[in-house]
């Protein structure tokens, strides 16, 4: 692949990639891991694409699996640790408290608020960051594409190997999915 | 009759395409039930949008410029070296760096990389300097041994191998002995050279033999001398 080609489509989808990768790993480290790696394959495969739209394609899925698998690994040691944390006898509460980094969620910089409502849109971020996290795998990654990735229908469909009807329905689904998940954490949280 | 959920998410996702659109939005101005729920869904999409922060955009933007700087870095190393002309580093050498060299760079060091004429003359020197090194403490090492063979020389007869046998049975077990034979005297070999050893429990000497002190015929074996160690 020619230098001029492999730099555009650096510049063009670096950042795209980033912003999904990070949502679904959480993690601004794992996300730059994984995007450098699929970069990295592609160089170092020698990797040929018809177009530069079909090379963005197979990044979206380097990225995508790899970040997949990153967050099952992790949930499977959080997993590990929940199991012996409780076989302590300690209550789980005080490992989920440290499971999620504060700087990483929705604190934005500048805007003044006061410590109570901070602490609400902190704990709203958590929800749902949360909720999003628990949905199944095939259509938070459509949400993700389409929300953080800025990707359109046919877009997403490309890069997952689906038609735009079948995108249209898992954005939806997920949404549906993502709003009754909120709305049962919201009642579990009514003072009774 | 109201249009199926879907088409209301596709809605919000600027995916139904005119005149859909257009009817799509006259219906919902009129419906209660669809005016919900494309409210709850942009009400969703906003907060969506709200987890986005600065903070992590700076690090996604930070983590960009370092996978660039990489490749770029690598792009910049093969065109110096002429070996691929337009390809990285990467492709040269095979070399893809590892998670654990991204965060050691994450973290501020930066990685080292040398050209492969460089990288072979380096393993050379390296290689002379350790040879150095070792032959060095090799040879301190040994100058004791010399000094104190050279210091308890003794000249035995012709034959007369019970005083050498004495004599290595003076010794310590880790001094090393060397016998050299009289170079005044010429030997000619009887048979084949055969090694043998002298083990009596507290030394043990390995000798030259056969060989015998007749007049000059030959001068092989003369002054040649024969090092033993002891165990």
């Amino acid at each position: 692949m020619p230098e001029m080609d492999f730099r555009s489509i650096y510049e063009e989808n670096a950042d795209m990639l980033l912003r999904i990768a990070y949502r679904i790993t959480n993690s601004t480290e794992a996300a730059e891991d994984v995007v450098h790696d699929a970069f990295g394959k592609m160089l170092q495969n020698q990797m040929d694409f018809p177009t530069n739209a079909d090379a963005k394609y197979w990044l979206i899925r380097v990225v995508k699996n790899a970040a997949i698998n990153y967050a099952k690994r992790k949930s499977r040691e959080a997993k590990a640790y929940e199991k012996w944390w409780r076989s302590e006898g300690k209550p789980v509460e005080d490992v989920e408290a440290g499971s999620l980094s504060m700087a990483d969620i929705g604190s934005d910089a500048g805007v003044e608020a006061s410590a109570e409502e901070g602490l609400l849109r902190r704990e709203s971020a958590e929800e749902l960051r949360a909720a999003l996290d628990s949905l199944p795998e095939r259509l938070k990654v459509v949400l993700i594409m389409k929300e953080y990735g800025g990707m359109n229908y046919k877009e997403i469909g490309k890069a997952l190997g689906i038609s735009e009807g079948n995108v249209k329905v898992r954005a939806y689904r997920a949404r549906i999915a993502l709003l009754e998940r909120l709305k049962r954490e919201d009642d579990t949280n009514v003072p009774r | 009759m109201c249009p199926d959920e879907s088409l209301l998410s596709a809605y919000i996702d600027g995916e139904v395409p005119s005149p859909w659109k257009e009817k799509l939005e006259s219906h919902v101005l009129d419906c209660p039930t669809c005016t919900v729920r494309v409210s709850e869904f942009r009400k969703l999409d906003a907060r969506l949008q709200q987890l986005k922060s600065p903070d992590v955009e700076a690090k996604l933007a930070m983590a960009r410029e370092r996978i660039e700087a990489d490749l770029r870095f690598d792009i910049a190393d093969a065109e110096k070296s002429k070996r691929v002309p337009v390809l990285p580093q990467t492709l040269a050498t095979g070399h893809l760096d590892t998670r654990y060299e991204r965060k050691a760079r994450r973290n501020g060091s930066r990685r080292a990389v040398l050209s492969m004429p460089v990288l072979a003359a380096s393993v050379l020197v390296l290689i002379f300097a350790a040879g150095l090194v070792v032959g060095g403490k090799m040879l301190v090492n040994k100058k004791p041994q010399s000094l104190a063979s050279a210091s308890g020389t003794i000249q035995v007869g012709s034959g007369s191998m019970d005083s050498i046998n004495q004599y290595w049975s003076s010794l310590k077990s880790d001094q090393g002995v060397t016998i050299t034979m009289p170079s005044e005297v010429s030997f000619e070999p009887i048979g084949d050279p055969v090694i043998m050893t002298y083990n009596d429990g507290a030394a043990t000497a390995t000798v030259v033999s056969p060989v015998s002190s007749v007049p000059p015929t030959s001068s092989l074996g003369s002054d040649m001398p024969t090092q033993a160690p002891t165990p």
